[in-house]
This record gives structure tokens, C-alpha cells and sequence, in this order.
């Protein structure tokens, strides 16, 4: 089963890796034209580059269609490559923050804070920055446990990382519902809609600090993608090969662990868009992590900003949850892709 | 490059090495020793502790007592990048569960402060691939591979990473650590492996080997570590490892030795 995976990826890259990646590139753009321009209020973007437009149009762009759809953009590439760095830190293909509980943490260190966040003196400059930390801490214990649990029980078995995924994920539910009890009426309204994940209610001051975020995290990750292929041989192998282990391990799950908090915290939990998009970007453009991460980045920013033109398009005027798309998509892949890489 | 003399300075050695799992003793008190330009051989018993010292030679036990020193200066001194110039390792375990092609593991031998450039790193690699026969492959996910090819795919990967650094610490010497290199090879492949080795070894190499066939570790091997329970059982040259009173105490099983024009042969039954 894994040689039929083999074959189809080996051919494909070897034909066509640069031009997958033109492709990528442009399939982006593409898709992040479509997603400025469609929408309740239809926006000649020509129009609006250059100047043309009416002030209504203008300050929909600026004000509402811009930050969501941009949000959207940075918030997939940066769950895509926390996706890609994950599943080659654990070596292991199911890795998906969602599967693995990070996304569970980060969620509860965001909830945490939107209960009891008024509790904090927080200066107003700095606001839009507690809810993603809070949650970039909670997914960074969530990553620390999990790696402490893998590499207790050995060379990372596809199953135990998966299975303490599982056991994280209903603690932090359990968390989350504590949470809810104890919230009042407005946090708890605040709390639900938030859960739902959507990019909805995306505005610049809430917007910026996360994608802020997000992108140097996803930067600072490409920097460690040398060190994430010779991990693949394995750790001491790794080190044989010169690298400091220890640090590369800790670099690259804090940065992922920033790259999904902050993705959670301005957006909910949105699910495997880390798993499906790491996947087919190893199809086109290989395993080595350079072209991945930067690859997972391009595919997962056009996936979810098409996710969130079909939810904010598809029942209008209603809205159906992003992460509801990505799911729907994502949960049959998973499926598929246990039945090539479950232990036969 | 290789200090020819035969300096005991230049040398990768242990001291008094002792390492414990738990309050199981592993290695009690070893002194052991990789020169440069000889291939020193583990032998022993299953759970003799051959890994573990091999482990402790590579740099990378997480505890122990004792001193561990390439040319005097503690290990720990070592940065990991600096230990990569001086050594490769080859271990048994085989962790890779991406389509890595044959060509990037081979790749990932050349560390970042290589000092041969492109051109010569392509050609090293095809020629060294040729010779560890697995030319034909480079360009084959190492995932469909058969354990004897993925363990000469490994092998080859440590041959560049040795070849590509020569010149970055002239003083010292470099070395050569393969745990049980040949386990899954037919006998030609072993063949194949074992004179790249005593090739490697005879230009100024360090070599350490763990093996199990008694036969070819006393015909590659220069020096040997015999142990049982942890210990060294019996050191030196192979006339005074490799004799049949020692052997049969160590592995707990009637062994005999002839000596036929000049080679032995070690037989049990």
C-alpha cells in the first residue's frame, strides 16, 4: 500500500516539482482575487486598486472583505505548516493539530481568557494580544505532553501519539465546559460564537496581532527545515548528523505552538486543514521540509480562504462555520489515509 | 591528516566507562579505544553491552560514569555540529516513514559546513553509491527498498559524511561507528561493505565495528573487544581474543578454531 504512495509521489515530483510550485503560486492568487472580489457585496476589485470605486465599496474592502480574507489566508498556512513540522517532528503522517489535542489546548487557553480575561489588568494597547497568547500557551502544553508521552514510549508509535491526542482533547473539553459553567450570560454568547470558528467577525486590531504571529512563526519554522529532515532518520541519527536535537525540538514545537494558538485564538478550532494540505503538497513537491512548509503554506492559505468563500457564500445571508467546510473535506482524506498508513 | 605514528594522543578511547539502566549494570569499567587507521571490533554475547559502549564511543549516552575523549578532550566538549566533522555513526534502527528518495538520505550525510563543493559532492555520491551498489536506486523512495538495500543506502550516507568533511579539523582523524553494518546483507553485499571499510580504515580512518560472525570479524578486524555481562572479557590482537578456550567460556558453547594457511576458522559444531 505505502509503494502505491511511493510510485504516485516519486513520478509526480520528479516531473513537475518547480512547476507545481508556479502552480501553487498561482493557483493562491487566483483564489485570493476570487476571495476579495465574491461575496454578499460583489467588489470590482479593479475598480478599488485603482481608485475608482465608490467610498460603500472602498470601506467594505478595507474594513470587512480585507482583514477576513487575509486572516483566513494566514490562519491556513499557518495550521497547514503546524500540520507539516508536526508530523515530521512525531514522524508520524496522522499528525493533525486537531487530532492531537493542540488545537484542544490552544482552544482552552483562549476560552480561559474570555471568561476570566476581565479578572486581568491588561493595558488596551496590548489586548489584542491576550486571547493568542493564552492559547499559544495552552497549545505549547499540550505539544510538550504530548512529546514528552511519545518519546517515553519510545520511537513514536503512530497509536500512542493519536491515542494521548485523544485523552488531551477530552481533557481540555472538559476544561472548556468548566469554562461555560462558570461563565455569565455575555462571555458565554461571546464564548459559543467564537467556538463555532469563523472568520466572521475579523477586524484589524484583533486581526493583526495574530497574523503578525503567525507569519514569523511559519518564517522562522522554513528556517528550521534542515534540521526537520535529518530528524527523519531519527534522533540520535540526528545528531550524528551534527544537530542539537534538544534545541530543534523545543524551537520547533513553540513555533508550532504559535502557529496554532494564534490560528485558534482568531478563529475557533478549524480541523484538518494541518492534516490534508501537508499530504498533498508531499504528492507534488516531495518530503524534504523546505518545499513542504513553504508548499503547506501557499496550499493552505488557498484552502481555507475557498473554505471561507463557500461559507459565507453558500446559504447566503446566512453563514455556515468554516470549520464545517474544512471538515467535510478533511474527515473522508483522514479515512482514506488511515487505510494506507495503518500498521498492516 | 592522520598522525601515522601511532600517537596513543590521537585516539577516540573510553575511561573507565560505567553506565547503569535503572539498577541494571550495562558496562562496568571500561577502557576501551578506536584508532585511527585500525578497525577495532566488538564481539560478545547478546546483551553484552556492545551497543551501549558503541552508544558511549558514538556520544550520545544520556548517562554514564566515566570519561569519554577524542584526542584527550572530554566529549561534552565537543559541539554536535564539530563531533559530525570527526565521525559518523550507523545505527540499526531504520526510522523513516516519509518517501524520502535514496538520493536525499544519501544528501543528508553532507553537513552544512561541507568542505567539497557541488560538483564534487554529485560525483562523490554517484561513486560512492556505485560502490555500495546501490547506484540504480538513487532516485527510489527509500521506503520501497529491501533491509539490505536501506542498510546500504544508511551506510553509504555515512561514507559522505566522513569523505565531504576531511580537511575541517586536520589535527584529528575521524571515525567510522557501525553497529552490526552487515546484518542484512547476502554474502556479497557484506563483502561489498566490509572492504569499503577496511578501505576507509587503511587511508587514516578510526574504525569500530560491532559484528556477530566471529569469522569475518577476525578477518577485518584488527583489534578486539571481547565482552560478556558488561565487561571486558578479552582485549588485543586476534590471537589472544580469538582462541577456543575464551570463546567457549564467553558465548557458553563448545567452540573449536583451525587455522588453515594463515586464516583461522571459528566453527561451533
Amino acid at each position: 500500500m505505502q509503494g502505491k504512495l511511493a510510485r504516485l509521489s516519486l513520478n509526480l515530483t520528479a516531473i513537475d516539482s518547480k512547476w507545481s510550485s508556479v502552480g501553487l503560486a498561482a493557483l493562491f492568487l487566483l483564489v485570493l482575487t476570487l476571495g476579495l472580489s465574491v461575496g454578499a457585496v460583489p467588489l470590482p476589485i479593479w475598480d478599488i486598486v485603482t481608485g475608482s470605486a465608490d467610498s460603500l465599496e472602498s470601506t467594505i474592502f478595507t474594513q470587512i472583505r480585507a482583514p477576513r480574507v487575509l486572516l483566513a489566508a494566514a490562519v491556513g498556512a499557518s495550521l497547514a505548516c503546524a500540520g507539516a513540522v508536526l508530523q515530521g517532528l512525531f514522524r508520524n503522517p496522522l499528525a493533525d493539530p486537531g487530532l492531537i489535542g493542540v488545537s484542544g489546548g490552544a482552544a482552552l487557553g483562549a476560552v480561559a481568557v474570555i471568561v476570566f480575561g476581565s479578572w486581568l489588568d491588561i493595558p488596551p494597547e496590548l489586548a489584542g494580544y491576550t486571547m493568542p497568547v493564552a492559547a499559544v500557551f495552552g497549545a505549547l502544553v499540550v505539544t510538550g505532553i504530548l512529546y514528552l508521552f511519545a518519546s517515553r514510549f519510545g520511537q513514536f508509535k503512530i497509536v500512542t501519539v493519536l491515542l494521548v491526542g485523544i485523552a488531551i482533547n477530552a481533557l481540555s473539553s472538559v476544561g472548556i465546559g468548566l469554562f461555560q459553567y462558570l461563565s455569565d450570560d455575555t462571555q458565554l454568547r461571546t464564548l459559543i460564537f467564537w467556538m463555532m470558528g469563523s472568520f466572521g467577525r475579523a477586524q484589524w486590531g484583533t486581526a493583526l496581532p495574530c497574523i503578525a504571529m503567525m507569519t514569523l512563526a511559519t518564517f522562522a519554522l522554513i528556517g528550521r527545515s534542515g534540521p526537520l529532515d535529518k530528524l527523519q532518520l531519527g534522533e540520535f541519527e540526528a545528531f550524528h548528523l551534527g544537530i542539537d536535537v534538544l534545541s530543534v525540538k523545543r524551537q520547533v514545537v513553540l513555533l508550532s505552538a504559535v502557529c496554532v494558538g494564534a490560528g485558534v485564538a482568531v478563529a475557533g478550532i478549524i480541523g484538518f486543514v494541518g492534516l490534508v494540505v501537508p499530504h498533498i503538497v508531499r504528492f507534488t513537491l516531495g518530503v524534504s521540509h523546505r518545499p513542504l512548509i513553504l508548499g503547506s503554506a501557499l496550499l493552505g492559505a488557498t484552502l481555507m480562504v475557498s473554505a471561507d468563500l463557500v461559507a459565507r457564500t453558500a446559504v447566503l445571508p446566512a453563514e455556515i462555520p468554516v470549520g464545517l467546510v474544512t471538515s467535510a473535506l478533511g474527515a473522508p482524506f483522514f479515512l482514506w489515509l488511515i487505510t494506507k498508513v495503518a500498521p498492516r | 591528516m592522520v598522525n601515522h605514528e601511532g600517537s596513543s594522543k590521537v585516539t577516540l578511547a573510553v575511561q573507565n566507562l560505567s553506565v547503569k539502566f535503572g539498577t541494571k549494570v550495562v558496562l562496568n569499567s571500561i577502557i576501551a579505544k578506536i584508532e585511527p587507521g585500525r578497525i577495532t571490533v566488538l564481539i560478545g554475547p547478546n546483551g553484552a553491552g556492545k551497543s551501549t559502549l558503541l552508544s558511549g564511543f558514538a556520544g550520545h549516552l544520556p548517562d554514564y560514569s566515566g570519561l569519554i575523549t577524542i584526542d584527550e578532550t572530554p566529549i561534552g566538549n565537543f559541539t554536535p555540529k564539530q563531533l559530525a566533522a570527526l565521525r559518523a555513526v550507523m545505527m540499526q534502527s531504520d526510522n523513516l516513514v516519509f518517501e524520502f528518495s535514496v538520493r536525499d538520505v544519501i544528501r543528508m550525510g553532507l553537513l552544512p559546513h561541507v568542505t567539497c563543493n557541488a560538483n564534487v559532492q554529485t560525483e562523490v555520491i554517484e561513486d560512492l553509491a556505485d560502490r555500495c551498489g546501490i547506484r540504480h536506486l538513487l532516485h527510489q523512495s527509500i521506503l520501497r527498498l529491501s533491509g539490505g538495500e536501506k542498510q546500504r543506502v544508511h551506510f553509504c550516507r555515512c561514507l559522505i559524511q566522513i569523505w565531504c568533511n576531511t580537511g575541517s579539523y586536520p589535527d584529528s582523524a575521524q571515525y567510522l561507528i557501525l553497529d552490526e553494518p552487515t546484518s542484512s546483507q547476502d554474502i556479497a553485499g557484506e563483502l561489498r561493505i566490509l572492504n569499503l571499510v577496511k578501505e576507509r580504515s587503511s587511508e587514516g580512518v578510526g574504525v569500530l565495528l560491532v559484528l556477530h560472525d566471529l569469522n569475518i570479524a577476525a578477518h577485518f578486524g584488527d583489534s578486539f573487544y571481547l565482552l560478556k555481562n558488561g565487561s571486558v572479557f578479552a582485549q588485543g590482537e586476534a590471537d589472544e581474543v580469538l582462541t577456543e578456550s575464551t570463546l567457549s567460556n564467553v558465548y557458553e558453547t563448545p567452540v573449536r578454531i583451525e587455522t588453515r594457511e594463515n586464516r583461522i576458522q571459528i566453527n561451533t559444531f
